[in-house]
C-alpha cells in the first residue's frame, strides 16, 4: 500500500492538477454520496440533466493548462517583475501611503476580514459593522457634515452619485450641473458619461462663477487638480441662494489640516479614502467616502450602518435605512449601487484608529511641510496648497525634466509643455526632497536650512479650527498589542467564510485560495500609480490582457471591459454600450428595456440610470421568464425596444430552457440582450457559454466576480467584468489609460480590481469545479443545495431525497445515553428527573463548555455548578440580582430621581452642637431617671 | 320614463366564491336597475365592494328586498347623495414603503387629515423585504387636496413618521402614465 506511489508515472507524481483537488471540497466518497442522494449516477449525467442541451458547450474551452500553486506564483512573480516601481508623485486622487503592518497582516491579509459577506444578518456581523461605524464617524468628523455612508466604489462614481442626488434634493428647476474645471480628469469623465444619459447640461468653470448659471447643483474640488485650495464659503452660499446643491470633492488627509466642507456650507462631501493606508494598486479597488446632512439622508446612495438595540435592549449595529436601496426601490432607487468597498473602508477606518487625531495631524503636517519646503525652494509662491503644486519649467522643458526624474526614480505629473506637477505623500522623505531639489538644479542649502523658517502654505483662514476624532476609539488602540487585540475582538464577533459556509447566495459560494491572495500584497502590484507611464506597468498590461483573453475564451464574446467596479456597474457598462451602439446606428430613440419581474433590483435601477423605460416581463412561479408575455411586450414596444436584461441562471437559480427563444424574440424586434450572470458563472460557463446560446448578434454579458477581486469581503467588493461582442466592441467603456480618444469611461481609476484580481489558470477541458459547482448548487436545474431538513416552504424542488447522507458527512444520532449526575444519582435513582436536568445538546452537536466551569465539577465563582433555578437553560444572573435587596420605601427609585439620601435616625444624627444628650451620659452603675432610676443625692455610689 | 331614477349605493361583502358578481348583477337587472360604477376586491378570503346603481323609484324597494335575500352576500343599501362637481383641487398619488409596524396606517391617515387631504383610494399590503426578510409595508393612495397644499411639508411630515419610511408624492402636473 505504501509502496504504490513508487509505481506511478512521473507525470502523476508531479501532480500538476493538485490545486483542483484542494480547491474543490468534496472528495470521491462525498461526491458519490451526494449523487446517490439526488438519484443521479454521475456528474456528466447531472450536467446533462441540469444545463439545457440547447446551450451546452460541446467542446473544451480554449484555456491554458493547469499548474500547481508554486508554479503559478512563480509565473506571477515573473509578470510582476515587468512592473517598474518608481516613486510616483503624480497625485490626482492617488497617493503613496504606508499601511501600518499590524493592519496589513491582521485585517487586509486576514481571512476573517476578507471572506466576510454583506451584513444582512447583523447578529453575525457586529465586528465589521463596528469597524464601518468607525469609518463613518471618521468621515463625519473630517468633512464636518452630519451623516456618512459605508463607502461608495470610487471618487469619480461618488461624484456622479452626488450629481444625481443633487437633482433629487434640489428645488431648482434649472438643468445645469456646474463642474469645477479643476476637478480630477477622471471625475469629469465619469460625470460626463452619466450626465449624458440623464440629460443634464454640464458647465465647467471656476467655483466663483457657478452661481451665474441656472443650476441645480455644483461640484467643487478642494484641493483641486492643480493642488490649489481656496475658501469656497462664498461660492457655496451663492449657489445655495439659487437653490442649487453643492458637493465638494475632497481629500481626507488634507481635511485633517484644512477647514472642512461642512463648515463652508457644503451639502455633500465626497472623495477617496485611499490615502488612509490603502495601497494604490494601479487604481483600485478603493473606498470612496460620501457624507451629507441629516435632512438629505433619504436621498443618499450606498449602505448606511446604524446603531440600534437588540432583543435584550443592548446596543447593537445593523444596516439602517435599507428602504432607500435598489433591492426595494428598484427603478425608483437613488442609485443602482448594491454594495460597498468594505475591506478598503475598514483599512482606512483602522488607519485612523491606529494613528488617532494626533498621529494624523503629524502625518498631514509632515506632508505639508515637505511640500512647502520643496515649493519654497523651487520658487513657487503666492498660493495656498496642501500637498501638490505646479511648477513652470520653461517652454518645452517638460519632457526633459520628466525623463531626468524617472532616471532619478520619480514620476512627476505632466501638465503641459512647460509645467510639471508634484504631489507629496506620506511616503515622501527628506531625502526625496533633496533629490528633487538636485534634479531641478538647486544644490544649495540642505533641507534643514529650508525647514528653519517652518514654511507653511495654508493661510490661517483655511486652517481647521475644530478638533477631529474625539471619540475614544480613535484615542485608545495605539499600541501594537492594543490594535491587534481590538482587530481580533471585532473579528471574533463575525461569521465569515473562514468559519463556516454561508448559504445565502452565489456571492458566498467562493473562497479565494491563499495562493491567490499572496500576490496582492507584492509591492510591484500594490504600489503602482494608475497614471504612471505605461512602459513602467508592462506587467499589469500583460496581466490585464491575459485575463481579457481568458474571459473572451470563456464567454465567447469579442471584447472585454475590465473597468466596472461591481456587478451593478458592469450592468451599467453593458447598457451604456448597447445605447451607444444603437445611437451610432441611428436608433438612439430606442428607450424601452424589458426586465423580468424576478430580476435583482439593480436591473431596473441601472436601466433608469441609462435613461431607459422599464417594462416588466412576467415570470412564472419558478421564476422563469414567461415567453408568451415577453413576445407580447416585445411586439408592443418593438419600435422603441432597446434591450432585454436577463439573468442566467435566473435569480431563482434555474437554467431556463427557453433562453435561445428569448434572445431570438428580442433580436427579432431590433433589441439587444444584456446578459447578467451570477457569480458562479465562470465555473458553469465552461458547461454553457452565453454566446453558444443566444446570439449571433450583439449582446453583452456581465458577471460579478468576487473570485477575482480576491482581497475583499465577498460581495462587498467585486469586479464586474463585461464582455462585449464585436459590434459593440469599439464603444464599450475604456479608462483613459487605454488610449486617447476612447469612449467615455465609467470608473475613475484604472482597471478596477486588477491590483487584486489575479486569476489562476483553469484546467483543460471542462473544469471539474464547474461540474461540481452545478452539483453543489443542485441537480434538476436549481443551484441551491437540497437537504431534507430545509424549510419546505422555500424549497423549489419537488420530490424527496433518498434519506440522510452517509455518516461521513453527518453525525448519526447515536443511542441516547442516560446522563447521570454523580451527586444526585443516588437520590434520583441514577437518572435525571428533576427540574434541573442537564440540557441535552441537539442531535449531532456538542455545546461548548461554559468558561466558568472548572474541572472536577467546580465553578469558577466558587459556588455550586448547578444553582437552583439557573443553568444553561436560563441566563446566569448574579447573586444580588437573584435576590434583590428589599426596598420598602422605594429608596432606589427615589435616589435615581434625585432625592437626597434619607436622614439617619434621630439618635444617630447627632446634636447640632456636637455634644451628647446629657441623659445618655454614662453613669457608673446608676440607671438614668428616664428609665426609672432614682436620683441619688449623694452623688457617686 | 315616468319615474325619476333613484341612485343607490350598495356595499357588498361575502365569502369569496365564483358567481358572486353574477348573482348581484342578476338581481339588479331583474329590477331594471342600471349598474353604474363599482369598485370591488377580494382580500383574505372575502369579496367586498361598493356599487352605484340607478333604478326606477318604484323598483327601488323591491330591489332592496331582493338584495337582502341574496345568499352568502351581505348587502347594505344607501341612497347616493348628489355629487357636487368635484372641487378644483390637486390630485396626488402617494406611494409609501417602510418597515411594517403597528400604527403606520393610523399615523399616515392622521398626517393626511392634518393637511386636509382627502383619500380617494388606498391600497396597502405587506411583503417580505428582499435580502433581509423583514416585513415591509407598501401603500399606494390617490388623494385630492386643496390647491394650497404644500406637498413638501406633507412629505416631510410623512417622513417623520418613521425614519426609514420612503415617501413618493406625484402631483397632477407630473403624472407618469
Amino acid at each position: 500500500m505504501h509502496a504504490e506511489h513508487l509505481s506511478h508515472a512521473l507525470t502523476e507524481l508531479e501532480n500538476r492538477d493538485e490545486f483542483i483537488g484542494r480547491h474543490i471540497g468534496p472528495g470521491e466518497h462525498a461526491i458519490a454520496a451526494m449523487l446517490a442522494s439526488i438519484g443521479t449516477d454521475s456528474l456528466r449525467t447531472l450536467i446533462g440533466e441540469t444545463v439545457p442541451a440547447t446551450i451546452r458547450l460541446q467542446r473544451p474551452l480554449d484555456l491554458p493548462a493547469a499548474m500547481p500553486e508554486h508554479a503559478a506564483l512563480a509565473a506571477l512573480k515573473a509578470v510582476a517583475a515587468k512592473n517598474v516601481l518608481k516613486k510616483s508623485l503624480i497625485g490626482q486622487g492617488y497617493y503613496g501611503t504606508l499601511t501600518p503592518p499590524v493592519i496589513l497582516r491582521n485585517l487586509f491579509e486576514n481571512p476573517g476580514w476578507y471572506t466576510a459577506y454583506t451584513p444582512y444578518q447583523a447578529e453575525i456581523a457586529q465586528g465589521r459593522l463596528e469597524a464601518l461605524l468607525n469609518y463613518q464617524q471618521m468621515v463625519v468628523d473630517l468633512t464636518g457634515l452630519e451623516i456618512a455612508n459605508a463607502s461608495l466604489l470610487d471618487e469619480a462614481t461618488a461624484a456622479a452619485e452626488a450629481m444625481t442626488m443633487a437633482r433629487r434634493i434640489s428645488k431648482s428647476k434649472g438643468n445645469v450641473f456646474f463642474v469645477d474645471e479643476a476637478a480630477f480628469p477622471q471625475t469629469i469623465d465619469v460625470i460626463r458619461t452619466r450626465a449624458g444619459f440623464f440629460g443634464f447640461d454640464l458647465v465647467y468653470g471656476k467655483p466663483e462663477e457657478a452661481h451665474r448659471h441656472d443650476l441645480f447643483g455644483a461640484l467643487f474640488q478642494y484641493p483641486n487638480a492643480r493642488g490649489e485650495i481656496a475658501d469656497l464659503t462664498t461660492a457655496i452660499a451663492e449657489v445655495k441662494n439659487k437653490g442649487g446643491v453643492v458637493a465638494v470633492a475632497s481629500d481626507l488627509m488634507a481635511l485633517v489640516l484644512l477647514k472642512s466642507p461642512g463648515e463652508m456650507g457644503a451639502d455633500i462631501a465626497l472623495g477617496s479614502s485611499q490615502r488612509f493606508g490603502v495601497p494604490m494598486g494601479f487604481g483600485g479597488p478603493h473606498a470612496a467616502f460620501f457624507a451629507t446632512r441629516e435632512a438629505h439622508v433619504r436621498s443618499m446612495p450606498g449602505r448606511i450602518i446604524g446603531v440600534s438595540k437588540d432583543a435584550r435592549g443592548k446596543t447593537a449595529y445593523r444596516m439602517a435605512l435599507q428602504t432607500r436601496e435598489q433591492h426595494i426601490r428598484r427603478e425608483k432607487a437613488n442609485s443602482n449601487i448594491c454594495t460597498s468597498q468594505v475591506l478598503l473602508a475598514n483599512i482606512a477606518g483602522m488607519y485612523a484608529v491606529w494613528h488617532g487625531p494626533k498621529g494624523l495631524r503629524a502625518i498631514a503636517s509632515r506632508i505639508h511641510r515637505l511640500a512647502a519646503l520643496l515649493a519654497g525652494a523651487l520658487g513657487v509662491t503666492g498660493r495656498d496648497f496642501f500637498d501638490s503644486f505646479e511648477l513652470k519649467v520653461g517652454a518645452g522643458e517638460t519632457a526633459k525634466i520628466m525623463q531626468a526624474a524617472v532616471a532619478a526614480g520619480y514620476n512627476l505629473r505632466r501638465v503641459d509643455d512647460e509645467t510639471v506637477g508634484i504631489s507629496v505623500d506620506e511616503t515622501t522623505t527628506r531625502d526625496d526632497v533633496a533629490a528633487l531639489l538636485k534634479l531641478f538644479g538647486h544644490t544649495g542649502a540642505p533641507v534643514e536650512a529650508h525647514d528653519a523658517a517652518r514654511p507653511c502654505a495654508i493661510s490661517v483662514t483655511l486652517q481647521r479650527r475644530e478638533p477631529i476624532l474625539a471619540h475614544p476609539v480613535f484615542n485608545t488602540h495605539h499600541t501594537e498589542h492594543g490594535m491587534l487585540r481590538y482587530l481580533k475582538r471585532l473579528q471574533n464577533r463575525d461569521l465569515a467564510l473562514d468559519h463556516a459556509m454561508i448559504p445565502l447566495g452565489s456571492c458566498t459560494m467562493k473562497l479565494n485560495a491563499a495562493a491567490e491572495m499572496i500576490p496582492v500584497s507584492w509591492p510591484e502590484f500594490a504600489q503602482m500609480h494608475p497614471f504612471a507611464p505605461l512602459d513602467q506597468a508592462q506587467g499589469y498590461v500583460e496581466l490585464i490582457t491575459g485575463l481579457e483573453n481568458q474571459l473572451k475564451a470563456i464567454t465567447g464574446f469579442d471584447a472585454v471591459c475590465m473597468q466596472p467596479n461591481s456587478g451593478a456597474q458592469g450592468e451599467y457598462a453593458g447598457l451604456v454600450s448597447i445605447r451607444r451602439f444603437q445611437e451610432a446606428n441611428g436608433q438612439g430613440a430606442r428607450n424601452v428595456c424589458l426586465i423580468p419581474k424576478s430580476a435583482h433590483g439593480t436591473n431596473p435601477a441601472t436601466a433608469q440610470m441609462c435613461g431607459l423605460e422599464v417594462v416588466a416581463v412576467a415570470c412564472d412561479d419558478s421564476g422563469n421568464v414567461d415567453v408568451a408575455d415577453l413576445k407580447t411586450k416585445a411586439a408592443q414596444h418593438a419600435a422603441n425596444l432597446s434591450c432585454l436584461m436577463i439573468t442566467y441562471p435566473s435569480t431563482h437559480g434555474v437554467f431556463e430552457e427557453s433562453v435561445r427563444d428569448i434572445c431570438a424574440i428580442v433580436h427579432a424586434h431590433g433589441g439587444q440582450v444584456a446578459w447578467t450572470a451570477p457569480t458562479s458563472t465562470p465555473r458553469s460557463a465552461s458547461a454553457a457559454r452565453p454566446t453558444s446560446a443566444p446570439t449571433s448578434r450583439t449582446s453583452t454579458c456581465t458577471r460579478p466576480s468576487p473570485s477575482r477581486t480576491a482581497a475583499a469581503g465577498r460581495a462587498w467588493d467585486r469586479s464586474g467584468s463585461r464582455a462585449i461582442s464585436g459590434l459593440c466592441a469599439g464603444l464599450h467603456p475604456q479608462p483613459p489609460l487605454a488610449g486617447e480618444g476612447g469612449p467615455l469611461p465609467l470608473q475613475g481609476g484604472g482597471r478596477e480590481g486588477d491590483g487584486v484580481g489575479l486569476r489562476r489558470p483553469l484546467g483543460l477541458g471542462v473544469h471539474p469545479a464547474d461540474l461540481l459547482d452545478v452539483h453543489h448548487h443542485d441537480g434538476r436545474r436549481r443551484p441551491h443545495a437540497r437537504h431534507r431538513d430545509r424549510d419546505t416552504q422555500r424549497q423549489l424542488r419537488r420530490g424527496e431525497t433518498q434519506g440522510p447522507l452517509p455518516g461521513a458527512l453527518q453525525r448519526q444520532p447515536g443511542p441516547r445515553r442516560p446522563r447521570v449526575h454523580p451527586r444526585r444519582a443516588r437520590h434520583q435513582g441514577g437518572d435525571r428527573r428533576g427540574r434541573d436536568r442537564h440540557r441535552q445538546a441537539p442531535d449531532g452537536l456538542r455545546l461548548p463548555r461554559p468558561d466558568s466551569e472548572l474541572p472536577g465539577g467546580r465553578h469558577a465563582d466558587g459556588r455550586a455548578h448547578r444553582v437552583r433555578g439557573q443553568g444553561r437553560a436560563r441566563p446566569l444572573l448574579r447573586r444580588d440580582v437573584q435576590h434583590p435587596r428589599r426596598d420598602p420605601d422605594d429608596r432606589d427609585r427615589r435616589m435615581d430621581a434625585g432625592a437626597k439620601p434619607a436622614q439617619a435616625r434621630t439618635a444617630h444624627r447627632g446634636r447640632p452642637d456636637g455634644r451628647m444628650d446629657p441623659a445618655l451620659h454614662a453613669r457608673a452603675g446608676r440607671v438614668p431617671a428616664a428609665l426609672g432610676g432614682r436620683r441619688t443625692s449623694s452623688g457617686r455610689s | 320614463m315616468s319615474q325619476a331614477p333613484v341612485h343607490l349605493v350598495l356595499t357588498v361583502i361575502g365569502d369569496d366564491r365564483p358567481g358572486l358578481v353574477g348573482e348581484l348583477s342578476a338581481a339588479i337587472s331583474a329590477h331594471q336597475g342600471n349598474w353604474l360604477e363599482s369598485s370591488m376586491a377580494q382580500l383574505a378570503g372575502k369579496f367586498a365592494g361598493i356599487v352605484e346603481v340607478s333604478v326606477g323609484a318604484a323598483q327601488a324597494e323591491a330591489l332592496g328586498t331582493a338584495l337582502g335575500q341574496l345568499k352568502g352576500l351581505k348587502v347594505t343599501v344607501e341612497s347616493a347623495t348628489l355629487q357636487k362637481s368635484a372641487p378644483a383641487g390637486r390630485r396626488l398619488k402617494l406611494a409609501l414603503v417602510g418597515h411594517d409596524r403597528i400604527g403606520i396606517v393610523r399615523e399616515v391617515s392622521q398626517v393626511l387629515a392634518h393637511h386636509a387631504v382627502n383619500v380617494e383610494s388606498l391600497d396597502t399590503h405587506t411583503s417580505s423585504a428582499p435580502m433581509s426578510a423583514a416585513v415591509l409595508f407598501h401603500a399606494m393612495a390617490e388623494l385630492t387636496a386643496a390647491p394650497e397644499l404644500d406637498a413638501g411639508a406633507l412629505t416631510r411630515e410623512l417622513e417623520r413618521i418613521s425614519h426609514d419610511l420612503m415617501v413618493d408624492i406625484t402631483l397632477d402636473e407630473t403624472i407618469r402614465v
